[in-house]
């Protein structure tokens, strides 16, 4: 995780705790989440596809996709703020990435194809107490979720001990919906929360970050796009202040 | 911050391969299927490397390690002589640089090439092929030619050739290719003799090896025997031994007198299209003719060969007429065939007449040995009868007795021993043949009759040396003696005439006039051809030549060569009525309308009496 990662949630963290400890705030709870996502990405799948059997065609006969955008772990903030009764307002930052890899290594060189996918996050929604018995609760959850993606495609070719290498960088912006349901103890004003949750989201073409009209398409000339459209299956821990 | 790098996701794994260069196909047009190629000549050496899919980035070739040729390419083409190279074995190398299409990022990147060679064996032999002769024989189904098998390499065909005219040894016909290389005979079915030649060549290792000319001859079907047989002529001949025979025809054409008229115009008497037919009689012959005949052989397609022409006598021809004299009791064989060449002909005599000069005994032998007939020749005609004569031979005359009394001779009598001389005269007549002598006999050629007998007056001392023959069939005979007037219609002497012993020249008939003109230099007689009357006898100069009768002017003129003049006489008189000088040498030409025409030397005078 980059420094720059770290810090911004670091400092949506600090956000969080300030808007829950601020003048007037009453029964705000901050969470932080762990959670394991499985992503859609389908027109990345077939991208990569496709670039496989590009580069076979291009003489890398042996080229292979060894790492397809697999599930991986992502990490949330949240925020919560009662509204009445059993509703609160919920606002979240969450980071998320995956990845994939084409690669062919013989006597003579390598090839590899790399594609880091992450994502920001921020979504607002309401949270729902539909059943509480004691420090146990059932929560659900709606958000409306807005995505930042950012795909760094590396290509290294090297042959013997010379190499070539080229880094492009490709992002999109998409909104989604994500519902989800918890199950929470509260201990005092510590509660841990587990939590499932299906995103719904659309997936527009990458384009190159310098230039929006620069967007990517696949060999088959089929619009690529992050489409994160998934579950997440998180752990949290929340702090009512 | 481990935790955090698990966070951001990072692509992992590998695949390593061991990627393996795909061989490239490397040919050479010769053969590609074995490493051992047999070369000879020239040839042309196409070499290629291919790998599918991958460019191949340059070839070579080489021979016994030294570079042919090299194309930046994937092939090439080249001329070699291969004898240059020594005979035996050779290494020919083809080699290649050729992207290895292994899959490999080097390959994908396109720098990965591998050297690939592929290696032959050249077996080059530039052995020329020999030809020896073949052998020929004539068969029924035609002249086969054998040649020994041609064993050793790189065969490419036998050519046989046919070389029609021995005599034209560069001429010859390709007649036939054969290109199994097994098959070491061909028999010509189109051999029509009566020679011809053989000859085949090897083709083999891009060199052509000619055999020598074998000729075969085989002798042209030709007959052997022409026999008269009774009033026929057996013919035999030989066999045909052509496959290609086609049919026997038999050309005859007759002979008259002797003649050899060519057998070219013959007619065809006879034709077999079965080879085994060699007989045939001919029966067709006409009396007293002799005729010649000749088998012609042909092929199916027309082709002829001619046998040689075959002399027959005809039957009843008459024996030449020959003198022979012997010592009177001497008995001597005359050998009837030695006159002719042709011994293998056969003389077959229907009659023989025999004119007796003298007291004779005529025997006549079929065999030259034994006597058929002998008998004293007081009769002057010998007949034999056609149907039981056999060939004749030889004819035996035997004298017995010497001169008599009555006869007439000019010089020494041969029968005594002397060689002298015999006055012997003919006069030919429209196919009559009269004999001078004691008795005078005409013969109709044709049927061989005697159709006139006279006896000549008693001449005295001098012989019958002129003669004249009128429009009307009158002939006048002249000695020195006597003039004498014939009837060619009984051929009987109807008058004679006594004439000046010393007025000997030419006797012209002028029929206008019907005067008989006898012309010599020195004197002109003229008599009246109907009854031999002395019409004018007058001297003229002996100088005088070229005399001629012009029978419009009556005169008779000629050159006087002593006087340098030509002189004209009138036929009657004698009067001498023209003389003008001429140049010696001139030619004259007589009777032009009653004119005389002079030319000498480019000018002509013309004289009108």
């Amino acid at each position: 995780m980059s420094i720059r990662t770290t810090l911004t949630l670091a400092l949506a963290g600090i956000g969080c705790i300030l808007m829950a400890s601020a003048p007037g705030a009453a029964q705000t709870t901050v969470r932080i989440r762990g959670s394991f996502n499985r992503y859609s990405l389908r027109a990345l799948h077939v991208a990569q596809q496709r670039t496989e059997a590009d580069a076979q065609t291009a003489g890398f006969r042996y080229a292979k996709a060894v790492d397809t955008f697999p599930d991986h772990t992502g990490v949330q903030i949240e925020a919560l703020v009662p509204l009445s009764g059993a509703v609160s307002l919920i606002g979240s930052i969450g980071y998320g990435s995956t990845g994939g890899r084409i690669h062919q290594l013989d006597y003579s060189g390598e090839l590899r194809l790399d594609q880091r996918l992450s994502h920001w996050s921020g979504s607002t929604g309401i949270e729902a107490v539909p059943l509480k018995q004691g420090p146990h609760s059932i929560r659900l959850t709606l958000s409306l979720v807005a995505l930042a993606t950012s795909m760094k495609d590396e290509s290294l070719i090297r042959v013997l001990d010379e190499s070539h290498q080229e880094t492009t960088k490709l992002i999109s912006s998409d909104a989604g919906i994500e519902v989800g349901a918890a199950y929470q103890i509260s201990v005092g004003p510590v509660s841990l929360n587990a939590r499932g949750a299906l995103l719904a989201a659309t997936g527009r073409p990458l384009h190159l970050s310098d230039n929006d009209k620069a967007q990517l398409y696949d060999s088959g000339g089929d619009p690529v796009g992050a489409n994160w459209s998934g579950s997440r299956l998180s752990i949290g821990m929340g702090y009512t202040f | 911050m481990a935790g955090c790098s698990d966070l951001v996701y990072e692509p992992s794994g590998e695949n390593p391969v061991d990627p393996t260069a795909v061989a490239p196909d490397l040919t050479l047009n010769l053969n590609d299927t074995r490493d051992t190629i047999r070369v000879w000549g020239s040839l042309q050496l196409v070499y290629e490397a291919t790998n599918i899919g991958y460019p191949v980035l340059a070839t070579r070739l080489l021979i016994d390690g030294q570079v042919i040729q090299e194309t930046g390419g994937a092939g090439g083409a080249v001329m070699v002589d291969t004898r240059q190279f020594s005979t035996g074995s050779h290494s020919i190398q083809l080699q290649a640089l050729v992207r290895s299409g292994s899959g490999s990022v080097a390959d994908a990147v396109g720098i990965e090439v591998i050297p690939a060679q592929r290696q032959w064996t050249l077996v080059v032999d530039n052995r020329v092929p020999v030809a020896v002769a073949p052998t020929v024989q004539v068969t029924a189904a035609g002249a086969v030619v054998s040649w020994p098998a041609y064993r050793t390499f790189a065969f490419q065909g036998y050519d046989l050739y046919r070389h029609p005219d021995p005599l034209q040894p560069n001429q010859r016909v390709l007649v036939a290719t054969i290109t199994d290389p097994n098959r070491t005979s061909w028999t010509d079915t189109m051999f029509f003799g009566p020679a011809v030649g053989y000859s085949y060549a090897i083709r083999a290792a891009d060199k052509t090896a000619t055999s020598n000319r074998v000729d075969v001859s085989v002798p042209t079907p030709d007959l052997i025997e022409a026999t008269p047989v009774g009033r026929g002529v057996r013919l035999r001949w030989t066999r045909s031994p052509f496959a290609r025979f086609g049919r026997y025809r038999l050309l005859r054409v007759s002979a008259l007198n002797g003649e050899s008229p060519s057998i070219y115009d013959g007619r065809t008497i006879a034709a077999f299209s079965s080879a085994d037919s060699t007989t045939y009689t001919d029966t067709t012959q006409a009396f007293g003719v002799s005729y010649r005949y000749q088998l012609v052989i042909e092929a199916t397609d027309g082709a002829t060969l001619y046998g040689a022409t075959r002399p027959t006598f005809a039957l009843g021809q008459r024996i030449p007429s020959f003198r022979y004299s012997a010592p009177v009791g001497s008995q001597q064989a005359v050998n009837l065939l030695s006159a002719s060449s042709d011994t293998t002909s056969r003389l077959n005599l229907q009659s023989l007449t025999v004119e007796r000069t003298y007291p004779a005994f005529v025997s006549v032998s079929p065999d030259g040995n034994r006597a058929a007939t002998v008998a004293p020749i007081t009769a002057q005609t010998v007949l034999v009868d056609p149907n039981t004569f056999a060939p004749l031979k030889q004819l035996s005359l035997r004298t017995t007795l010497g001169l008599q009394p009555d006869s007439w001779y000019q010089g020494a009598p041969p029968f005594l021993g002397n060689e002298g001389p015999l006055v012997y005269n003919e006069l030919q007549f429209s196919g009559v043949t009269v004999y001078f002598g004691r008795k005078v006999a005409a013969f109709d050629p044709v049927t061989d009759r005697t159709i006139a007998t006279m006896t000549t007056p008693p001449p005295g001392e001098s012989s019958v040396s002129v003669q004249a023959i009128s429009s009307s069939g009158r002939f006048a005979i002249i000695n020195r003696a006597y003039l004498y007037r014939i009837d060619a219609s009984g051929f009987r002497m109807v008058q004679a005439a006594p004439v000046p012993v010393d007025n000997w020249g030419m006797l012209q008939f002028l029929p206008t006039d019907d005067l008989l003109l006898r012309l010599n230099p020195n004197r002109l007689t003229v008599f009246r051809s109907e009854d031999l009357t002395l019409v004018s006898d007058v001297a003229l100069p002996a100088t005088l030549r070229e005399l001629h009768y012009d029978p419009i002017s009556g005169l008779v003129g000629g050159v006087n060569e002593a006087a340098g003049r030509f002189e004209a006489y009138r036929l009657q008189s004698g009067e001498q009525v023209l003389s003008v000088p001429v140049a010696v040498g001139s030619n004259v030409i007589y009777r032009l309308a009653g004119s005389v025409l002079l030319s000498n030397q480019g000018w002509a005078l013309r004289l009108t009496p």
